[in-house]
């Protein structure tokens, strides 16, 4: 056996952890080598001085004391409760989670009514796109034409039509536009 | 009749508050005595006692695949010990530093505080040996402590530390090694 590979299997020949056919050669390795087997008691040594190193015994009250923060500490930070619920963090954040809900049901309502308040001006913009294209001939020019019409002649169904089309514009936006009942009761004719 | 530390983990796990209290009062010393191995002094040791109990209890909800409680609470203390010594890696060096005094004045103390003389030498070597360990990285200082002191396996190193055994193979080697060169003269001397 040479000295690189005696030097390799060492610390586990130190440890008792080779084979016994190994743990032979290093064995008789170390009978005829000095270097190596300085360095075997060497480690040896070493191992011997590390589990020799003592710690004191702290003061016997120590155990106690110790004991007893520790149980407070955990006791403060997450007590034992019958109904499984290891923290209370739990609970907080069952709050936190209510709360978080709760804003958000809020926030859809919110959006809920924008959207059909924004909706009843689109509808508009929507059934009246054509006259909008031309504003001036529905607010001044189809009434104008309807009351001559009116003064004159029978208003054809039609002419009528657009006659009560360019009236919504006037009326109130929005939800009041949609629902004239709520214009009704507002007192907003 | 004493009952087993699997029954008192199972009884804890249950939510049993006097099982933990049981837990703490049968593992609180070995905790104890492994940390001030690590750390050196009362006053980190008692750091990792208290904090490795208190984080043990806040995870009591995932200890029920837990078999090795102790080798489980090992792993606890050793990975609060590797943080503090990472924390208190500057602050030991001050103190090594500044401790470090010549031959001539550890004689002249040891005259002075009249210490049986096998006694002082014996607290010599022990300040040697810190001071060689406080030298090594903390993965490599435990992993020695773990095996040469404490007595545990590779394989259980391994587990405690969560890395290969060759790792743990590789640190103890080089721990060694180091604290060999460290303390060349003192293993040298035949006594």
């Amino acid at each position: 056996m040479t000295c690189p590979y005696t030097r390799s299997l060492l610390e586990d020949y130190v440890d008792k952890e080779l084979s016994s056919a190994e743990a032979d050669a290093v064995a008789m390795h170390l009978t005829t080598c000095d270097a190596c087997r300085a360095d075997y008691e060497a480690t040896v040594k070493l191992k011997g001085l590390l589990s020799r190193r003592a710690v004191p015994d702290p003061h016997p009250e120590y155990w106690k004391e110790v004991s007893s923060l520790i149980l407070a500490r955990t006791v403060e930070s997450a007590p034992f409760e019958a109904t499984d619920r290891p923290f209370d963090r739990v609970r907080s954040s069952e709050r936190a989670s209510f709360v978080k809900s709760l804003i958000s049901v809020a926030a859809s309502l919110g959006i809920f009514i924008a959207a059909i308040s924004f909706g009843s001006f689109g509808d508009k913009a929507v059934s009246t796109t054509s006259t909008l294209m031309e504003p001036q001939v529905l607010s001044t020019s189809a009434l104008v034409a309807s009351a001559h019409a009116d003064a004159n002649t029978e208003t054809p169904l039609a002419n009528r039509e657009r006659v009560s089309e360019a009236m919504l514009l006037l009326g109130p936006p929005g939800l009041l536009g949609r629902f004239p009942e709520m214009a009704t009761a507002l007192g907003i004719e | 009749m004493t009952e087993t530390t699997p029954e008192l983990l199972k009884r804890f796990i249950e939510g049993d508050a006097s099982a933990f209290a049981d837990l703490v009062e049968r593992f609180q010393k070995r905790v104890y005595y492994l940390a001030f191995q690590m750390l050196g002094n009362h006053l980190d040791a008692d750091e990792v006692v208290q904090e490795s109990f208190v984080r043990i209890y806040k995870r009591r909800k995932d200890l029920a695949g837990v078999t090795n409680f102790p080798s489980f609470l090992t792993r606890v203390a050793t990975n609060y010990s590797i943080d503090l010594l990472r924390k208190r890696k500057g602050h030991s060096q001050m103190l090594d530093d500044s401790d470090s005094l010549p031959g001539e004045v550890q004689v002249e103390l040891s005259r002075k505080v009249r210490t049986p003389d096998v006694q002082f030498r014996n607290k010599v070597l022990m300040e040697e040996i810190r001071r060689a360990l406080a030298t090594l990285p903390p993965r490599q200082k435990i992993t020695a402590l773990l095996h040469d002191v404490e007595g545990y396996t590779k394989s259980e190193i391994a587990d405690i530390l969560g890395c290969p055994e060759a790792t743990v193979r590789s640190n103890l080697h080089i721990a060694r090694k180091k604290l060999k060169k460290i303390l060349e003269k003192r293993l040298a001397d035949k006594e």
